[in-house]
């Protein structure tokens, strides 16, 4: 199947993807002279597998595990920042997130570096927007808002927003934390925000009706295109625009985009539009977190990459 | 047990069937979830018409009555439809799962029964001493114990600390091997290839422990109670006046009587460890029905859901009728 470096051997499902060397492959036969592919979703299961020598390299290690993978000596972390943001959309149709005010209080109510730090072990780079720092077009001039709790209390007593107001923060189980460190940091503004945990094929169908007001939730993909992230999530009545956010500029921008050849022309509007949901606070912007990898030390000349394609072309093995 | 009566309980299994099918579509069909919305996923820019043409390729924006109605006549023709996520029939997807987990309780069956037998047996004719207590104990700690952390323990001790046995799959992947029946043991014997009947052994035993330990205790538990019945029965009196040795007493005359019920236990008792296979096979990756079901329900892929329920209710049901039939077997007196 195709003309790349490994050839197809045997899929059982469930099970395994076996692929082995293609010896007349035109760069070069690689050195590893099998592939096997195991699918373990359960985290501790494939940390388990690891650590027992069974698997040489693991993908999606957690933060919090990461520090584990390091420590055995039969094992070493292999990281890359990854091209999935992370962030926080809030439904800017319902009140009293309809108040860009609101909003920016939100961000800047948030200490973002500090729930890296903390939960996420650092193992994560924090955003100022939508964008991940390989993707095309990526806005280095934005700066993330500032944690600046004074300046929010501020902006939500101008939009009338006092203790009595109620939030929801919406999460999956796997940034409970993130959601309940963002919550307790927003209740220190004054105002009350409960997190809940749900299942996505539960939560999904509730935001897209606009029933919640805040969520936590990532969007990415491999080919580092804003085509695939903007547009989706961005313009009017999009699939993945779950915020209610509208806005002319950013649709007619995006629209352009779709039909600009000139990689200058599409740079710019994705610039432009990256400046104005900065500006719009449709979504928090967090952070990207690293595509991080538990690797035997049997397996050298590999690392891990932002895409999380699996290069193993030129990978050794002991 | 006449065969009116087997007809009888076959008729019902159509019944339950159809029952536990209503229940499970309307379940899945209450829970919020779009399935068309989570197979698109972030598929970047998708139009509301595609999404719409693919809800309406798998018949999604029909009624909910349409759609079971459509569900149950195809299932009544053995066509148990297409599955959203593997785009291919039910059934194989069904049957390509089933050996895994059929090879895997039917392993976790044979080590509880081997255990809990002796075990609850030992435990009757040693009524009141320390290692009376000490089975009951052990047989609470079994049942008490939830599948998973067990697992996770026995993974941490043999495989991670100890090296003995490994974490997951059922196969050595180093091991080239073609599965012919899907039962891997079986397989391996076939190809006469000890070295895979060696690596599938290995695989097995730590789930299958896992899975065994709560049905063990409490069948050693019941085996334990009906022995202890059976002792004080006068027929092992009269055993007993007839000077024969106590082991005799107790294996000969009163295990055989006090092994009737537990048939029934153990009948059940497989029913449920099939259920709750779920749990297990997603710990220790076994690529079984438990694993299927489990992406299933995330993936609101409602034939396959329907598929996988339907066999676990099948199966339940004809599990009892076994043990029914069994029961009449060993005591001809019940059939009377």
């Amino acid at each position: 199947m195709g003309a790349g470096p490994f050839r197809f051997v045997q899929h059982v499902t469930g099970e395994r993807i076996v692929m082995e060397r293609f010896r007349d492959y035109y760069g070069g036969a690689p050195p590893i002279e099998r592939l096997v592919f195991l699918p373990v979703p359960e985290v501790a299961t494939r940390l388990g597998a690891l650590l027992a020598g069974e698997i040489d390299i693991a993908e999606k290690v957690p933060p919090h595990a990461a520090a584990m993978v390091e420590r055995d000596s039969g094992t070493r972390l292999s990281r890359a920042t990854g091209t999935r943001s992370f962030f926080i959309g809030l439904n800017c149709k319902t009140a009293p997130l309809d108040d860009v005010r609101v909003r920016r209080a939100i961000a800047h109510g948030l200490d973002i570096p500090r729930m890296v730090d903390r939960i996420l072990s650092g193992h994560a780079a924090t955003l100022a927007g939508p964008l991940t720092p390989a993707a095309f077009g990526f806005d280095a001039d934005l700066v993330p808002r500032k944690h600046d709790p004074s300046l929010a209390r501020s902006l939500l007593d101008e939009a009338g927003v006092d203790a009595s107001t109620k939030l929801e923060l919406d999460c999956e189980d796997v940034n409970r934390e993130l959601a309940e460190a963002a919550a307790a940091q927003l209740s220190e503004l004054g105002i009350q925000v409960r997190p809940r945990v749900w299942k996505w094929d539960v939560l999904q169908p509730l935001l897209k009706a606009g029933e919640r007001q805040m969520w936590t939730t990532s969007w990415g993909n491999a080919s580092l295109d804003p085509a695939g992230i903007l547009p989706p999530l961005f313009v009017t009545g999009a699939r993945g625009n779950f915020m209610g956010y509208s806005n002319a500029q950013v649709d007619a921008a995006l629209e352009r985009s779709q039909l600009a050849f000139d990689p200058q022309e599409r740079r710019a509007l994705f610039v432009q539009v990256q400046r104005i949901v900065h500006d719009q606070v449709p979504a928090i912007f967090g952070w990207a977190t690293e595509e991080i990898y538990g690797v035997s030390t049997r397996v050298g000349n590999w690392k891990a990459r932002p895409d999380a394609m699996l290069m193993m072309h030129r990978a050794t093995l002991e | 047990m006449k065969p009116i009566a087997i007809f009888r309980r076959l008729l019902l299994l159509t019944l339950v069937l159809l029952g536990v099918s209503i229940v499970v579509f309307s379940m899945m069909h209450m829970t919020p979830g779009d399935p068309i919305e989570l197979m698109m996923g972030q598929a970047g820019h998708v139009s509301e018409e595609e999404v719409e043409a693919l809800r309406h390729e798998y018949g999604l924006d029909l009624p909910a009555q349409k759609q079971y109605w459509r569900f149950v006549t195809g299932a009544a023709r053995g066509d148990l439809g297409l599955s959203y996520h593997h785009k291919q029939p039910v059934s194989d997807v069904i049957g390509r799962h089933l050996p895994a987990t059929v090879e895997l309780t039917a392993c976790a069956l044979i080590l509880a029964v081997v255990f809990a037998i002796p075990v609850g047996v030992f435990c009757a004719a040693r009524r009141r001493t320390a290692w009376d207590w000490s089975g009951i104990g052990a047989s609470l700690v079994g049942v008490s114990m939830p599948g998973f952390w067990l697992g996770l323990v026995l993974m941490l001790v043999f495989a991670i600390g100890l090296k003995w046995l490994p974490v997951t799959g059922r196969m050595d992947h180093s091991l080239v091997f073609e599965p012919r029946t899907g039962l891997y043991m079986l397989d391996s014997l076939l190809a006469g290839d000890l070295a895979a009947l060696w690596s599938a052994v290995k695989h097995l035993l730590l789930p299958a422990i896992t899975m065994g330990a709560p049905m063990a205790a409490i069948t050693s538990r019941m085996v334990r109670t009906s022995t202890i019945e059976a002792l004080q029965q006068d027929y092992v009196r009269f055993a007993r006046a007839k000077g024969l040795p106590e082991n005799v007493v107790v294996i000969k005359h009163a295990v055989r009587n006090a092994l009737i019920p537990t048939v029934t236990v153990i009948a059940l008792q497989t029913g449920i460890l099939l259920s709750g296979n779920m749990i297990i096979e997603t710990v220790f990756s076994w690529p079984g029905v438990g694993r299927l079901a489990v992406q299933a329900i995330e993936a609101r892929d409602y034939p396959l859901v329907q598929g996988v329920v339907l066999l676990y209710a099948t199966t339940y049901v004809l599990l009892n009728l076994a043990a029914d039939l069994l029961y009449g077997w060993l005591n001809p007196k019940i059939e009377e």
